[in-house]
């Protein structure tokens, strides 16, 4: 059944019951309707063109005749356009608003003083141990599989975007427009998506382009004129940007310099958990794969989404989380593996990726180089074979080195667990030091002391193990 | 080089705000009311709270730090601020370019970067300072040879001269509103902060873009002070 069947594409405003206001954007208000809890009605300030919001709902639903599997990631996890609204006696040929369906509940994060909010990107994209201080929540660490997991989620809802005929481009995908969850495994929902735009295969934007439709000012496109609209190519940067924003969870303050015609060479923080895996180690094709897409040379050259889903998918492999993959599938009306991502011969010739570690204690920044004879074993891929169509992965197995030896395990253990402990001492001096904050501050208070406790516990232990020994008890 | 530590550069917001004895009463709860909403509209959305840094300085007769510039996700509560004594508008322009100069570094410390701060001056009366000193102190906060100077608007209501506030924003259109003669407070404090809100949510997009504007806040019940031109 596709959407046409259950929903009119096309209903009077005075048929609506609009209930409460739940937001005000720049072009409209979004209104909850009275007796539909999963729809909302977004309200335009000027009446808009009808003809390029019905293409839109057109669009979707050849979509789902034509290619279902695409469509059924465009049904789960964006606020396609399901309606559009008419006001009668308007001018002939426009639009009053929308019917878009609601973002479900798991899309929102609760912050500590008990509201709801929406899960936009913002969440994500900086230190999460800031946001942990800020709001309450806590949140999935940098490179892990969750935050991968996430951008391969996004990336699979771009490729459908990209593969349909014809294709179309959001062109604002920006912290406000993109909704996480991990409730139910990593997913993302798209917001205004009446914004999109369907573009002729060699470029072309079909529909408005005669209508602005401005990036937002951190999230654009700088290969794009300023006041120019968002191109086709411009999903594609933006993708290589969440992918760093994201994963990396920091600023990557870029485009003003790649305004600035400035070549880019970006360090990307590996943490230690993640330094041994293969799919992230320097040369690996997720870092070519980024550049590219960050690069402002030749827009229509960089990689298509679906470059992405390989790419990550091999990431995700590497860190054993196909299990991420896997939920991905299931909520976007499934999916089987990717092929496995080809190095393209091409080469970004003004942006390079590349993944560096932090040595401890100097702070220094490494290379994070290809795994030499020494180092631990990889995980074993978990991941099930690409369907036969697709192309197998042909590379040779890795070999399997030596695994670590114990003293270089307990040297590390033990660096990494007094650092912690250093860290939650110098958190809770902090915060005691700091007016306003005491109901934290005995939390961490009571939490060191249970630390330390625990650890006086076990230092005794060890010591009446050895005194035992020692004097033969 | 771009790595994870780089961090777009903050946006410093000092609201100077008078709390001489004439703000007691409805100006002053009004203040109190609105700036617990300032918080939570700033702080409560993590891409405005990350590029803004918020500090609120009151003077009377003495100046005061009464919300020390913080990240305003990082704050549970603001302070309420409490209105006495006289309005000694040099004490606030000094104690401004201290707290400015001390800010500063301290920020640079821990890896900020800055764009020019804005100071949001809000009064209510006359200066009862001597006119000589309070523009000796606004001199030193405005000099151009120190390097932090800031952008200062002004908003004046009740017994504010539309002059003195002029003066205190170096003249410069669109840069001194006053409210409409007898303008209650209980409209203006809330509006001028609601405006204030905008203000800061506008200009943190801004600042995105690595070209910070200063947004003036808008504010219905008031109007620009016309600044004559010179020839
Ligand atoms: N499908 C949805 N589910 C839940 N909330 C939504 C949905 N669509 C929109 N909203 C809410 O409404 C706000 C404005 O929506 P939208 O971005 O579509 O409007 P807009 O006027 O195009 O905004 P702008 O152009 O400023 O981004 C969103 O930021 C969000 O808070």
């Amino acid at each position: 059944m596709s959407a046409l069947d259950s929903v009119p594409t096309a209903v009077s405003r005075p048929e609506l019951r609009a209930g409460e206001m739940l937001a005000e954007g720049g072009e409209g208000r979004v209104y909850e309707l009275v007796g539909r809890p999963g729809t909302l009605y977004k309200a335009y300030r000027r009446p808009a063109q009808l003809a390029p919001l019905e293409a839109l709902i057109a669009w979707e639903a050849r979509l789902a005749e034509a290619q279902p599997e695409l469509a059924a990631r465009v049904r789960a996890a964006t606020a396609w356009p399901q309606a559009v609204v008419t006001q009668p006696g308007a001018a002939g040929g426009t639009a009053a608003g929308l019917l878009l369906p609601r973002a479900p509940r798991r899309f929102a994060v609760r912050h500590r003083d008990g509201t709801s909010r929406l899960a936009t990107l913002s969440y994500l994209t900086a230190d999460p141990g800031q946001r942990a201080a800020a709001y309450g929540l806590a949140l999935p660490a940098p490179v892990s599989a969750d935050r991968i997991g996430i951008v391969y989620a996004l990336a699979r809802v771009l490729e459908a975007f990209q593969r349909a005929a014809p294709p179309v481009g959001h062109g604002d995908l920006s912290t406000r427009n993109i909704l996480w969850s991990l409730e139910r495994g990593p997913e993302v929902f798209l917001l205004d998506c009446d914004s999109c735009e369907r573009y002729s295969p060699d470029g072309e934007a079909l529909d408005s382009g005669h209508r602005r439709r401005a990036m937002t000012p951190n999230w654009d496109d700088p290969a794009t004129p300023a006041g120019a609209n968002p191109t086709l190519a411009s999903d594609r940067y933006s993708l290589g940007l969440i992918f760093l924003r994201v994963v990396g969870a920091a600023h990557f303050p870029l485009q003003r310099r790649q305004r600035d015609s400035e070549l880019l060479s970006i360090d990307f923080a590996i943490p230690p958990a993640a330094r041994r895996t293969r799919s992230l180690l320097d040369g690996a094709v997720v870092w070519s794969v980024c550049a590219r897409s960050l690069s402002t040379r030749d827009p229509a050259r960089r990689p298509a989404a679906a470059e992405w889903v390989s790419a990550l998918e091999e990431v995700l492999d590497g860190l054993g989380a196909m299990s991420a993959a896997r939920a991905v599938w299931a909520a976007q009306g499934g999916g089987t593996p990717a092929p496995s991502p080809t190095r393209s011969a091409e080469q970004a010739a003004d942006v390079r990726v590349r993944p560096v570690a932090m040595s401890g204690a100097g702070r220094r920044w490494e290379r994070v180089r290809p795994p030499g004879p020494g180092l631990p074993a990889l995980p074993q891929s978990t991941r099930p074979a690409p369907p036969a169509a697709a192309p197998t992965r042909t590379a040779a197995p890795a070999p399997l080195p030596a695994p670590p030896s114990i003293v270089e395990l307990a040297r590390t253990g033990l660096g990494r667990g007094g650092e912690l402990w250093l860290g939650a001492h110098r958190a809770t001096l902090a915060s005691l030091s700091r007016a306003g904050r005491r109901r934290r501050a005995t939390r961490q208070v009571i939490g060191c002391l249970v630390l330390d406790f625990a650890l006086l516990a076990v230092i005794f232990y060890m010591c009446a193990m050895v005194a035992g020994v020692l004097l033969g008890i | 080089m771009v790595n994870v530590e780089e961090r777009y550069a903050v946006f410093p917001f000092y609201l100077c705000l008078d709390a001489s004895a004439s703000m007691a009463g409805t100006p002053m709860e009004s203040v109190n009311r609105q700036l617990p909403l300032l918080r939570a509209a700033v702080g409560e959305d993590p891409a405005v709270a990350e590029v803004i840094r918020f500090g609120v300085v009151t003077f009377d007769d003495v100046a005061h730090t009464t919300l020390p510039l913080s990240d305003l996700s990082l704050v549970e509560a603001v302070p309420t601020v409490v209105a006495a004594g006289r309005t000694s508008y040099a004490a606030a322009f000094d104690h401004l370019r201290q707290t400015i100069e001390d800010d500063y570094h301290a920020s640079r410390g821990k890896g900020d970067r800055w764009y020019r701060p804005a100071v949001i001056f809000v009064s209510d009366g006359r200066p009862t300072d001597d006119r000589e000193r309070w523009q000796s102190a606004h001199s030193r906060l405005t000099d151009t040879g120190w390097k932090r100077h800031p952008n200062i608007l002004s908003f004046g209501f009740g017994d504010a001269d539309p002059a003195v506030l002029a003066h205190v924003s170096e003249c410069k259109p669109h840069r001194a509103f006053i409210a409409a003669e007898g303008a209650e407070p209980a409209t203006v404090v809330p509006e001028l902060l609601a405006g204030l809100i905008q203000s800061i949510v506008s200009s943190s997009a801004s600042v995105y873009s690595g070209e910070a504007q200063l947004v003036p806040p808008e504010v219905p019940s008031m109007t620009p002070i016309p600044v004559d031109e010179l020839d």
